[in-house]
């Protein structure tokens, strides 16, 4: 499973953003699965992914993210 | 074509009449206002529906008539159960034309477990009487066998099935008395015990004359708002006070605003919006998590009060607030607080007009005596706000253990009579008649009045008494949930007994992403420690993974449920190494 997991740098700057030393972020992982991403702490990584990636995004996009997967397609359409 | 809200010399004139009932006030309201803006319905970032006076009228009449046709009679309680949509502003006030109370139920969320959202509406409706559930296709499908419940009828409200029907005609409109109930709160929780307040047609539309004179409120002002519409905070002061008045509602999808809590501020800026309620926490978002640099020049400019409510006030909150909008035209002494509550329809308090909440620094030992003295120089202290001066139609007491009134300045339980009290708890005569003593309404808070100033202090269930010492829980984790390694603001504080002693001790239960034995020790003692710097001993110290702690549906964190989970399930609660 482990091609599962998203993108190493990402995966850094969320777990960061949650004040976690590791958890394993597949592309399938939700954000209440995840310790500390709840509703208020969502925003901090959201901030955290635009900023390390020099982005931003629409509030629509973040609202219809199910999925770390989400994310990550959000990010690399946001780079494109 | 929506026009722009002027100066009106009918604004307010409805609400005074002798017999007013929301229907009659909403009525007046739209022949008044006809095409004034009603509602600014705003999801995504953007304006997605707006409503005005004329139009929302129509289809509130609209959906009366569908109702009706539907089997829906004068007296029967209608959950509305559906997402943030601008469908709902119709569809409740359609309910109140045809004669039905209307519930508003939080819709539930991803996060919350499927068998808590069941429990608690089988005890919503088990309690309170349901009579009709109107939701969406997608909740219905997810909770069919629920919500199929024999007592409880379905009807779904995708894609406005209302919109084929006829309106309901002026004289079909449910001619309701003022003292009839006309809509029913459940107090927030999620284990079914919820109660329902009932409120009665003259406490909502007094409590909105007399809390609108407090406010100041003028034919110029808007209420933008992301609350949601099953909190009172959300569903009186930005919903049913402005509909009373006419007044335009700019409302946004909370689900938007957590993610994008700058968006409030976009829509105050876009639709020159001049109040706002907010609970202290919304406060701390906004502060830390908007980027200065994406919020609109003079965002605030027209905004003239924002109103810390439902939560502890703390003057950190509103000074950071204070500091991050008035780069952005916030003008001084336009934050205000509020003491609110469900039952008395909402506000008690009000910080008057013009001035700043007034803030205290009152010395813990004192405080751990019950009195609210002023500290002196170097003195520990803990800063407490005023949640303002009693508003008209209302009254304060402090009182002590046996019910019996204080002085200025001593602390006690906070009762409060009003003149919008609530008509009891629907179906449940024994908890109604339990929060009451001598005709005053007994709170549960705990708090002190000086110089005509409310200062409230915590919730009296949850105070923690050790050898004879009262220690507020939200002191504990305030400091708590500050201590390094601790997941900011994810701290539980609640008593424990000491059977040896004869006493409580202070416990505290707090998410941690930390992991090694050494490192939770470490933890342990800087926790311990932060208790020691204001005189506070913290005897237990329990760990858990993130995102351990239950929150009830309004968002707070149960010290009873956590309490009594933590010590239940210690074994499984600790964030284990690997």
């Amino acid at each position: 499973m482990e091609d599962d997991l998203i993108d190493g740098q990402l995966s850094r700057t969320i777990l960061d953003a949650l004040n976690l030393k590791a958890f394993p972020l597949r592309k399938g992982t939700k954000s209440f699965e995840v310790p500390g991403w709840d509703s208020l702490s969502h925003v901090t990584v959201i901030m955290a992914v635009e900023d390390a990636y020099n982005v931003r995004f629409s509030t629509g996009d973040i609202v219809a993210l199910q999925s770390v997967g989400d994310l990550e397609r959000l990010l690399d359409r946001s780079k494109a | 074509m929506i026009s722009e809200s002027s100066a009106d010399p009918g604004f307010g004139a409805a609400l005074q009449l002798p017999n007013a009932t929301l229907s009659s006030v909403w009525a007046a309201n739209a022949a008044r206002l006809g095409d004034a803006l009603a509602v600014s319905h705003w999801a995504d970032g953007r304006i997605t529906h707006r409503y005005s006076w004329r139009d929302l009228f129509a289809e509130a009449k609209q959906v009366a008539n569908w109702l009706r046709t539907l089997g829906v009679v004068q007296g029967q309680v209608c959950a509305l159960l559906l997402r943030p949509d601008s469908a709902f502003y119709p569809l409740y006030m359609g309910v109140v034309l045809a004669g039905a109370m209307p519930s508003v139920v939080a819709y539930p969320n991803e996060r919350l477990h499927p068998q808590k959202f069941r429990d608690g509406l089988q005890g919503m409706a088990a309690k309170s009487g349901l009579d009709w559930m109107l939701t969406d296709a997608e909740l219905h499908a997810r909770f069919s066998d629920l919500l199929d419940a024999p007592s409880i009828q379905i009807a779904l409200i995708s894609d406005r099935p209302w919109k084929t029907h006829a309106q309901l005609s002026e004289i079909n409109v449910a001619h309701a008395s003022p003292d009839d109930t006309c809509l029913l709160q459940h107090s927030s929780g999620t284990t079914g015990l919820q109660k329902g307040v009932a409120l009665s047609h003259r406490a909502v539309l007094e409590h909105a004359h007399r809390y609108g004179n407090a406010i100041a409120i003028d034919a110029r002002d808007s209420v933008a708002s992301w609350l949601p519409l099953y909190h009172d905070m959300g569903l009186i002061a930005a919903f049913h006070v402005p509909l009373a008045f006419g007044i335009p509602i700019v409302q946004l999808d909370a689900f938007t605003w957590v993610v994008r809590p700058g968006e409030l501020l976009n829509a105050i800026a876009h639709e020159r919006a001049t109040l706002c309620w907010l609970p202290n926490f919304a406060f701390n978002l906004i502060a830390d998590r908007v980027r200065s640099s994406e919020i609109p020049e003079d965002a605030c400019a027209s905004m003239r009060l924002i109103t810390s409510c439902s939560e502890p006030v703390r003057s950190s909150s509103v000074k950071r607030l204070h500091d991050k909008l008035t780069p952005f035209g916030l003008r001084p002494h336009s934050i205000g607080a509020s003491f609110a509550m469900a039952e008395t329809t909402f506000a008690i308090t009000q910080t008057p007009i013009g001035t700043a909440p007034v803030v205290e620094q009152v010395s813990r030992a004192a405080i751990g005596t019950g009195v609210a003295l002023v500290a002196t120089d170097g003195e520990p202290a803990r800063a407490c706000v005023s949640s303002g001066r009693v508003i008209d139609g209302c009254s304060v007491r402090i009182v002590d253990g046996n019910g019996l009134r204080v002085a200025d300045g001593t602390i006690g339980g906070i009762e409060v009579q009003s003149v919008s009290l609530f008509n009891g708890y629907r179906h449940n005569e024994a908890a109604t008649a339990r929060v009451f003593r001598d005709r005053w309404f007994v709170t549960g808070d705990v708090g002190y009045v000086r110089s005509d100033e409310l200062f409230v202090m915590g919730r009296e269930k949850d105070l923690i008494i050790v050898a004879g010492k009262n220690i507020y829980p939200e002191d504990v984790e305030d400091a708590v949930g500050r201590v390094d390694g601790v997941t900011a603001g994810r701290a539980v504080a609640f008593e424990m007994d000491d059977e040896q002693r004869g006493t409580g001790q202070v416990a505290v239960v707090v998410e941690t992403a930390e992991t090694s034995l050494d490192e939770l020790k470490a933890l342990r003692s800087r926790v311990a420690r932060v208790g020691t710097d204001f005189d506070v001993p913290i005897n237990h110290v329990f760990f858990a993974a993130p995102r351990w702690l239950i929150k009830s549906s309004s968002g707070k964190l149960s010290r009873k449920d956590n309490g009594a989970r933590a010590m239940a399930e210690l074994e499984d609660v600790i964030w284990k190494t690997t």
